[in-house]
């Protein structure tokens, strides 16, 4: 069955890069807006609990082609847990390193200026 | 206690050590001298002639100032003499390391040097070679008479590209199985670049590489020099010196890079759950700066590290903890290891027993043997 909850009304966002996390029925769930779209996530880092939502957005490294060059990609779509620093992907919840690292996340869904989180 | 978990059925288990088909030591070890090595070497040879004028060639050549005069000390009586069959300033040729073995109930085995394991603190670059090459010709004419031996050869790490033509000079060799990378005094650590000629050679004569920690190694920052005594370098050395140098190879993505096993000895297997978890907490905490890896550090472990049981350090009566680490790591990444001939030697049936309960009869049997065979392509 669907649930679906309530989190924000859009105008709680400042724009891009901001968060508004909410205590629904027992637990906390985050939504982000990130280039004009919204993305939810629970607040619970699957490492040892930690409250994941609360961490800095960061952008990556990866190497360049041949190897050697390391490449910064600006987009700030990881989110950093404060508690020991594993990163997840806003959009799928998993971590960038490793695909079995997930934390859940929610289909958010914008009606009527309400921000929802669907699952 | 052991987590009852761990148990494997009874009619799983191997019953006792003379049930096992055979056993292969992957971590045995002839012992040179730098006298025997010199019989090696051309008599035009400068580094012979440097080598053999050399009066305390030990201590000179391969070490600076070392806590391991105090160990020599006790281990030597009122008049001087040895009091342990494995002082060092004695050979120990492949013909002996066999018959301790076959007394110690081992079929075949995998042999490194002594002496040269401290070949990374050469610190003159020609003399290292010399003496790796030196040693390679001393260790086939050691095995040409001992069938159930063959052996890893050694390179010098100072020199590379040296090492890659030492590595192609004796690859063909049907005694040599692997190539020796002394772990202890590497500087750089072993994932630098400058490695790349050894690893290609490595690659491409499909040798695994062997990584045998050993002692006074002054290298390993500068709290070493603050030993005061032997034990207060040896406790830490090997465990420590082995995960800088896993560090420095994983997270400079060697593994990605070539397809060769490693074969990790001397510091046992006790640091090992630890040091995975370790690697892999930290890579998902800060992987962006380790881009050249495309998986989790335990996922590389797992395809192509190996690890000697030696040194067990089993506390009297036993250590449960040993079989919980085993089925961490994995029986099929465990080889055993003996040390043979020196002092700390674990024998065959102290591993067995260790684990007849908690593995079933054929990981045993891969651990024992079937493993250290696949790896070496015995
Ligand atoms: S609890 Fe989030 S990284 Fe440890």
């Amino acid at each position: 069955m669907t649930e679906r909850y309530a989190i924000a009304d859009v105008d709680e966002f400042d724009g891009d890069g901001s968060r508004v996390i909410s205590e629904v029925e027992g637990q906390e769930i985050a939504v982000f807006r990130h280039e004009g779209e919204y993305y939810a996530l629970a607040n619970f880092c699957i490492h040892q609990a930690g409250p994941l939502c609360e961490g800095a957005l960061s952008g990556s490294i990866s190497t360049d082609e041949d190897g050697w060059d390391w490449v910064y990609d600006d987009e700030e779509r990881y989110i950093v847990c404060p508690w020991h620093g594993w990163m997840f992907d806003i959009e799928t919840g998993r971590s960038p390193k490793d695909e079995r690292y997930a934390v859940p996340t929610y289909d958010a869904v914008v009606e009527n200026g309400t921000v929802y989180a669907v699952r | 206690m052991l987590d009852n978990a761990l148990q494997v059925p009874e009619a799983d288990r191997l019953g006792s050590v003379e049930d096992l088909d055979r056993i292969v030591d992957a971590d045995a070890q002839v012992q040179e001298t730098p006298e025997a090595l010199l019989e090696h070497m051309d008599d035009s040879s400068g580094a012979r002639r440097v080598i053999s004028l050399t009066e305390l060639r030990h201590d000179m050549i391969y070490a600076g100032p070392s806590s391991y005069p105090l160990y020599e000390y006790k281990r030597t009586d009122g008049d001087d003499g040895p009091v342990a069959e494995d002082d060092v300033s004695e050979t120990i040729g492949a013909a002996e390391v066999a018959e301790r073995a076959t007394e110690a109930g081992i079929d075949d085995g995998v042999v490194n040097p002594t002496l040269n394991l401290g070949l990374s603190e050469v610190n003159n670059d020609r003399f290292a070679v010399a003496l790796a090459s030196a040693y390679n010709d001393w260790l086939l004419s050691q095995l040409d008479d001992c069938p159930n031996l063959v052996g890893n050869a050694v390179v010098a790490p100072q020199h590379p590209e040296r090492a890659a033509e030492e590595i192609d000079r004796v690859a063909d060799e049907d005694d040599i199985v692997g190539i020796q990378l002394p772990a202890s005094g590497l500087m750089p650590p072993p994932g630098h670049r400058q490695y790349e000629p050894l690893y290609d050679a490595a690659e491409s004569n499909d040798l695994p590489i062997a990584m045998k920690s050993t002692v006074g190694n002054k290298s390993f920052g500068q709290q070493y020099w603050w030993a005061q005594s032997f034990p207060e370098d040896f406790v830490y050395q090997h465990g420590f010196v082995q995960m800088r140098n896993l560090t420095s190879i994983l997270f400079e993505g060697i593994p990605e890079q070539y397809d060769i096993d490693f074969v990790i000895q001397g510091a046992g297997i006790g640091f090992v759950p630890f040091f995975t978890h370790r690697l892999d907490d930290h890579y998902l905490e800060l992987g962006y700066e380790i881009p050249a890896l495309s998986q989790l550090p335990s996922a590389y472990l797992s395809e192509s590290f190996y690890w000697t049981t030696n040194p067990m350090n089993q506390p009297a009566g036993g250590d449960p903890q040993f079989a919980a680490m085993v089925n961490m790591i994995g029986p099929e990444n465990v080889l055993f290891g003996s040390d043979l001939p020196h002092g700390v030697t674990d024998l065959p049936e102290t591993v067995v027993d260790r684990l007849a309960d908690t593995v079933t009869a054929g990981e045993l049997a891969a651990v024992m043997a079937e493993n250290t065979e696949r790896v070496y392509g015995l």
